[in-house]
């Protein structure tokens, strides 16, 4: 049996068996437990990959590992049988007979794999179905090891395989001459050593492609050659080491090296502008289409926004560069979709300055740089880990940095923000109840996935960022983050944090905060309170004989009126909330009390000579969780002018479309 | 040039008969409020107490418009239908309001105003329904031959997304200029409608295309005119409704007297397009 100091040196050894190759970053930020090294051939007749690859993997356990799994998505695409096809319908019947006639099956195939040992385990591969036994999805394989991976030691693998690239394929794939290349090689699944998010024993943690999900990996260096017709421009997650050009052949060599990341993605297209800039030492270069360069200075000022923004709350953008892909009209397939160190950011100059999808979309995929790649979470079993943490950040920074909202127009001041929008978004789903954010991606079989991951996600933060105050939701992030970084945070790790930080700054109110935290996360349950009432009384004087019959009370001119005022409060969805609550009083003063929020309904007293004339609940919008934001107050008195604004203009269109409408009689 | 005497004697013919302008816009004002006030009473009923009503002064409030949706939207079906019903009633009324228009604008008369404008209102009401049915027809499908001329050359894939802006560009004036035509032949129908009687409506439409046809140049130039009066006054309108700052009931009631002001004028533009292509035809 090893013992732990020989476990450390042999951990330390293959360590710097892993990095000997050229280097960027002077020390590395991550474990750099997969590491690739690949050659590859883009056929752009065939449409297909030829490339070998080396993989060298350490294991980060003290387990001794027999078998390796690896992700192989373009099998995803390889008939409608797929549990990626059959959970994505929707996909299926949109796309084109054309499409499925013409390269829509796709697939990606191992020919030969080789240990460093020289064994041949080509016969040692078999497709497995580890979330849903469906015998047809070929998206995750195994290798039966003939030599054991042993505790913290180093393993090489030599794999050769090719691919057929899917057109206009989700997030991947090709259209005409445009290739975004994402998932598109065998990629290892993540070896969970025990007490790694909920892993009781050592395990692999390999799901297979599903239609809502689609990464978690483990860190590493990519060192990786893409041989492509001389005339396409390429670029890929990290940086670019080389170009070199093979004149006779009429190819190009790019060589890209990008460290301490989770994935790696590529781009290639003959069309594509490249505007690259050195900015505060990273290397930022936007590739773009001629017909798209109208919107060229609002990818960077978003982009820098976002990175100023993550340098001061977090800690500034790690890797020295980062590239945006804006596609084509006809690649658009590629959506906006975020890996490391590169993103995809769709844009139309046909949309008016006033619309803001180019900066938002920036905003959003940029910031996953840090939510998901960095702090490298389970996107296919916790989505809302990523993408709730990030619609969170990317609602900040537009209503920050564009503070006219995602959409605006200056008739009746309409103004969208983006905070308010992401709100809305949830609170419009079909069924805001059908499945709590700790839910499986793939196990929303029946939508609401979206809503939950980014809706819900996002309010969760923005409720608790209100509930817990702005310098406490920040030192947990920045805690949540210095501790995560480079590693794979559960949502059990980011509650552990949360417990730990909002006692020292709340530790009245904090058992509170944590009961909410609960069941924000792990239940479905929804918030709604209401202030049902708000009644005065006007306390009559006593008058007539009482206990001295001798003399009976009469009626004193100038005695001060005495009201008796009562608001009462109904929490009427199952979520309990701390509350702060304000009441209004007819001399212009309130007065705030704190609700526990546990009762089904509450009432506060006042009895003086004041006259209550509103309570309002959450006066600060700290709850926006709260599904009704409408009925967290009540007036003593009708508020009309709001109504009559509201009239005046209704009406007003109204008559304005009677006189248009009869123009075609 | 016709033209401009045209319009200056439409404007007189109106101004003359400016009480239509405003039945008009009685009729047009009871009937919205038909289906405001239900609006009113509803927002009344159900957010009436909320303090968060303070925020629609400002205007337009995303988070109070998606969360009444959500919790009281129901409220808006009936008000929907209604107003539908509403709207479908005003054009039947306006289809009534036709033949008097037309025999008033054409008169001018000096007394039985009134008598003229019911009595011919009552007289044509068949007949300009079934014309305003006809046109309906036409104008459909003119729509949808230039929405499927719009879908055949941006179907399949595109280049890039300048294809439909281009298509759009070259359909959609092409699209104007064609409806154009129709309208115009629908107004000039209704003319002769109203002052050559015919027994079937097909003679009427002849003998107005024959009408255009002869005088095509200077009917489509008046209507264009017409049209650049009524976008002036839409244009002017907006600028002026952006200017006033609601805070107050007493800017509540500035802005609806403004904009009253300009559905008013909108009105009487309406009625001068009418005017002008009586006196143009008359003057011809
Ligand atoms: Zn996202």
């Amino acid at each position: 049996m090893f013992s732990k100091d020989l476990f450390l040196i042999i951990f330390i050894l293959a360590y710097f068996s892993a990095s000997t190759q050229d280097t960027i970053q002077k020390v590395p930020l991550s474990n750099r437990t997969a590491n690739y090294s690949i050659d590859l051939f883009l056929d752009t007749n065939l449409k297909q990959v030829k490339a070998n690859q080396r993989i060298n993997f350490v294991n980060p356990s003290s387990d001794t590992i027999h078998t390796m799994l690896f992700h192989m998505y373009y099998n995803a695409f390889k008939n409608n049988q797929s549990s990626f096809n059959q959970e994505a319908d929707r996909f299926m019947k949109s796309n084109t007979d054309e499409n499925q006639e013409d390269g829509q099956w796709s697939w990606i195939n191992i020919k030969k794999v080789q240990d460093a040992f020289g064994n041949n385990l080509i016969d040692s591969l078999h497709y497995i179905s580890p979330d849903d036994s469906n015998h047809y999805d070929q998206t995750v394989l195994q290798l039966r090891l003939q030599e054991p991976i042993l505790p913290f030691q180093s393993y090489q693998v030599d794999v050769e395989w090719d691919s057929k690239i899917p057109k206009s394929g989700v997030r991947t794939g090709y259209n005409r001459n445009y290739y975004f290349m994402v998932q598109w090689y065998p990629k290892l699944g993540v070896y969970e050593p025990s007490g790694t998010r909920f892993a009781t024993k050592g395990q692999w943690n390999c799901h297979q492609y599903h239609a809502n999900t689609e990464y978690y990996s483990d860190f590493g260096v990519y060192d990786v050659r893409m041989n492509v017709p001389q005339d396409y421009i390429v670029a890929a997650s990290g940086y670019q080491i080389k170009q070199e050009l093979d004149s006779n052949a009429q190819r190009s060599i790019y060589t890209y090296l990008a460290e301490d990341v989770i994935d790696f993605a590529w781009t290639a297209n003959p069309d594509f502008i490249v505007h690259s800039e050195l900015w505060q030492g990273i290397q930022i270069k936007l590739l773009v289409m001629p017909e798209h360069e109208c919107n060229k200075d609002r990818f960077l000022e978003a982009a820098k926004h976002t990175l100023s923004f993550f340098e001061s709350y977090l800690e500034k953008y790690p890797y020295p560069s980062l590239t945006i892909v804006s596609p084509p009209y006809y690649g658009l397939f590629s959506g906006a979709m975020e890996y490391p160190t590169l993103f995809t950011a769709p844009t139309l100059c046909i949309l008016p300055p006033n619309i803001r999808t180019t900066e938002t979309i920036t905003m959003h995929e940029l910031t996953h740089q840090y939510f998901m790649q960095i702090l490298a979470t389970n996107e296919q079993e916790e989505a809302w880990m990523d993408e709730g943490f990030t619609a969170f950040f990317e609602a900040k920074m537009m209503d920050k940095f564009y503070p006219q909202g995602v959409f605006n127009i200056d008739y009746l001041n309409f103004n969208l923000g983006s905070e308010e929008f992401r709100r809305g978004r949830f609170f419009n789903a079909e069924n805001i109840k059908i499945g709590p954010m700790s839910k499986f991606g793939w196990k929303f079989k029946h939508g609401g996935h979206r809503e939950i991951v980014y809706g819900k996600g996002a309010l969760f933060l923005k409720t608790l960022e209100g509930l817990v105050g702005d310098i406490c939701f920040k030192k947990i992030i920045q805690t949540y983050y210095k501790r995560w970084k480079y590693k794979h945070p559960c949502r059990n790790d980011f509650m552990a944090v949360v417990q730990e930080i909002v006692p020292q700054f709340h530790p009245i109110k904090s058992k509170g905060i944590l009961d909410f935290m609960h069941q924000a996360i792990e239940q479905t349950v929804e918030c709604d309170y209401v202030v049902q009432t708000v009644q005065v009384q006007d306390l009559e004087q006593k008058l007539g004989y009482f206990e001295d019959l001798s003399s009976a009370r009469k009626a004193q001119k100038d005695s001060v009126q005495i009201y008796k005022s009562k608001a009462v409060f109904f929490r009427t969805g199952e979520m309990i909330v701390p509350q702060d609550i304000r009441l209004f009083f007819d001399d212009g003063t309130t007065a705030m009390y704190y609700w526990d929020g546990k009762e089904r309904s509450h009432e506060i007293l006042y009895t003086g000579h004041k006259k209550m004339l509103a309570a309002q609940i959450d006066p600060y919008y700290k709850v926006s969780i709260d599904k009704n934001l409408i009925n967290n107050s009540y007036t003593l008195d009708q508020q009309s002018s709001g109504i009559e604004r509201v009239f005046v203009s209704f009406m007003t269109w109204i008559q304005a479309s009677m006189i248009t409408a009869s123009s075609i009689i | 040039m016709n033209i401009f005497k045209a319009i200056q004697q439409g404007f007189f013919k109106v101004w003359i008969c400016k009480r239509m302008v405003l039945l008009l816009y009685i009729a047009i004002f009871l009937m919205a409020l038909c289906i405001a006030y239900p609006l009113k009473k509803l927002l009344e009923s159900t957010v009436g107490h909320s303090l968060m009503v303070q925020d629609l002064m400002k205007g337009f409030d995303y988070e109070f418009f998606n969360d009444f949706n959500n919790a009281y939207g129901v409220g808006w079906t009936p008000i929907f239908d209604q107003s539908i019903v509403v709207v479908l009633l005003f054009l039947l009324l306006y289809v009534f309001f036709s033949g008097g228009i037309y025999a008033v604008l054409t008169q001018v008369p000096k007394s039985n105003y009134r008598a003229i404008f019911w009595a011919n209102s009552a007289q044509y009401f068949w007949k300009i329904l079934r014309l305003s049915l006809f046109f309906l027809v036409i104008h459909s499908l003119v729509f949808a031959l230039f929405a499927l001329l719009f879908y055949a050359l941006v179907n399949g894939e595109l280049q890039n997304e300048g294809v439909i802006s281009t298509a759009l560009k070259i359909v959609l004036p092409c699209y104007y200029l064609v409806a154009l035509f129709f309208f115009v032949w629908q107004d000039y129908s209704k003319y002769f409608l109203v002052t050559a009687p015919k027994k079937w409506i097909i003679s009427t439409l002849v003998e107005s295309f024959r009408f255009l046809r002869a005088h095509l140049m200077n009917v489509y130039f008046l209507y264009l005119i017409n049209m650049l009066f009524w976008g002036v006054l839409v244009f002017i309108n907006y600028r002026i409704t952006l200017l006033i700052d609601i805070e107050s009931y007493s800017t509540i009631l500035l802005s609806f007297f403004v904009s009253q002001l300009f559905l008013l004028i909108r009105i009487f533009i309406k009625l001068i397009n009418i005017g002008s292509i009586v006196s143009y035809t008359s003057l011809d």
